[in-house]
């Protein structure tokens, strides 16, 4: 029970406090909002809806707007994708840890067709350097090997990457709803609509998502301009990227093969559709002795390490 | 003793594996069977005009005495195939890769290590600004 001077002084706070609050949102969200002088692109941009939410014309037109814009920004014609899930394909991705030599030819594929940025650098696959005598450790793995020569002796190498979890850690954390798994099994994130708050970063036990600190560096001469808006299309600062199994690649038909699996010189990554009976992935995954990293965390990877020997 | 060591074994398992190469109908026949979509880069090696032919023959000749590659490559784990995963292939045979006097495969320079978190210029970060 409060006297009346006292309840007249807290309702009195109450209000005030509302009133601040109120002021404080409605000043926040002012600055949130693009500045007056924006042009048409960045308000369209602001509107946007959520990529699922998008009918076929609005896409269209987000798709249009995307591919003048980095058009523009790069002097030459960029192309944005949205190819949905094949029907029927689950993609399943094998590495074999007894046939990778470590060469790191598949990092630098991967940046130059997904527009990774050079300058902060970000690679989506990390090759890892283990001793053959205490196998998959990771206290002993070493990143950032550099001998004359690969392979060394009494060390294997496992390259890591997003592993397009069936069971993802990383979507559900996201308070936006801005990264989802696809129905062809591709966990993607929406640039447009992430905030950067990076707890998927967290959440996802691979290391595989990367964060844009500041907008990345790519020169005309180093863009790839065949993108998916899902994919590798050029990324704004703020926002988590990670690889699509070269959704840009694999979604078309026929789909090539993703760009790792293409440059490795000694054949140690296969990809496929984990639902054809006659893949090569599926007889592996069927055949081959098969390890799946960090297996304990129920993540349920779609990348299956495998010794083929 | 193991098969490679067992000449009789070795010999077993090559004709169990034989391959028509000196018959290009019958090649071409078997190499089709293997995988409807099979390019024409694979098919190609029975008409290489630099002599490769025989390296290619040499090379399944000894590829045969290892069964369990040769029909790890026939379903493509071993080896290298480039193309489309739902289209057409690029299979790579084993002289394409494999010296045949000396199979096993070559080291090779590593490309650059990726820079260290410590040494990353995150222009913009917090972090970064604060100790500027």
């Amino acid at each position: 029970m409060c006297t009346k001077t006292k309840c007249d002084k807290n309702n009195a706070f109450q209000k005030s406090r509302r009133k601040v609050l109120k002021g404080l949102a409605a000043g926040v969200g002012a600055l949130a909002l693009p500045a007056s002088n924006a042009s048409a692109s960045v308000w369209e941009s602001f509107f946007q809806k959520h990529f699922r939410e998008l009918d076929k014309a609005e896409l269209q037109q987000v798709l249009a707007r995307l591919e003048s814009e980095y058009s523009k920004e790069f002097g030459k014609d960029v192309t944005v994708k949205a190819t949905p899930p094949i029907e029927g394909v689950k993609f399943g991705y094998g590495l074999d840890l007894s046939r990778c030599i470590g060469c790191r030819r598949c990092v630098y594929a991967c940046v130059e067709e997904n527009n990774q940025s050079r300058e902060p650098q970000i690679q989506w696959i990390r090759v890892m350097q283990l001793e053959k005598e205490k196998g998959v450790f990771l206290d002993a793995a070493e990143h950032y090997y550099n001998p004359a020569e690969v392979p060394e002796k009494g060390k294997f190498y496992m390259p890591v990457q997003c592993q397009q979890c069936e069971n993802p850690p990383c979507t559900k954390v996201c308070p936006v709803q801005a990264t989802w798994k696809e129905n062809d099994g591709i966990v993607v994130v929406d640039y447009n609509w992430c905030i950067g708050c990076r707890y998927c970063m967290a959440a996802c036990p691979y290391g595989a998502r990367h964060f844009n600190w500041n907008k990345g560096t790519l020169t005309k001469d180093e863009i790839n301009p065949i993108t998916h808006y899902l994919g590798n299309r050029p990324r704004p600062s703020g926002v988590v990227e990670k690889c699509t199994f070269c959704i840009q690649r694999t979604r078309e038909q026929p789909g090539r093969y993703p760009a790792c699996e293409e440059v490795c010189p000694v054949g140690a990554r296969k990809f496929g559709n984990m639902l054809d009976p006659k893949s090569e992935i599926r007889y592996l995954i069927e055949n081959k002795r098969v390890f799946i990293f960090k297996e304990d965390l129920n993540t349920q990877p779609k990348f299956f390490y495998f010794y083929a020997t | 003793m193991d098969r490679h060591s067992d000449p009789a074994r070795a010999r077993h398992i090559a004709s169990e594996n034989r391959l028509p190469l000196r018959d290009p109908e019958r090649m071409g026949a078997l190499m089709r069977s293997l995988e409807p979509r099979l390019s024409a880069v694979a098919l190609g090696v029975t008409k290489d005009p630099d002599g490769a032919q025989d390296v290619v023959q040499n090379a399944f000749e000894k590829v045969l005495r290892h069964g369990d590659k040769f029909r790890d490559w026939k379903v493509g784990i071993h080896g290298k195939r480039t193309g489309y995963w739902n289209g057409e292939k690029q299979y790579l045979l084993c002289a394409h890769c494999h010296n045949p006097h000396s199979p096993s495969f070559k080291a090779m320079k590593p490309m650059p290590p990726p820079v260290r978190p410590e040494n990353l210029d995150r222009q913009g970060a917090p972090e970064a600004t604060a100790h500027h």
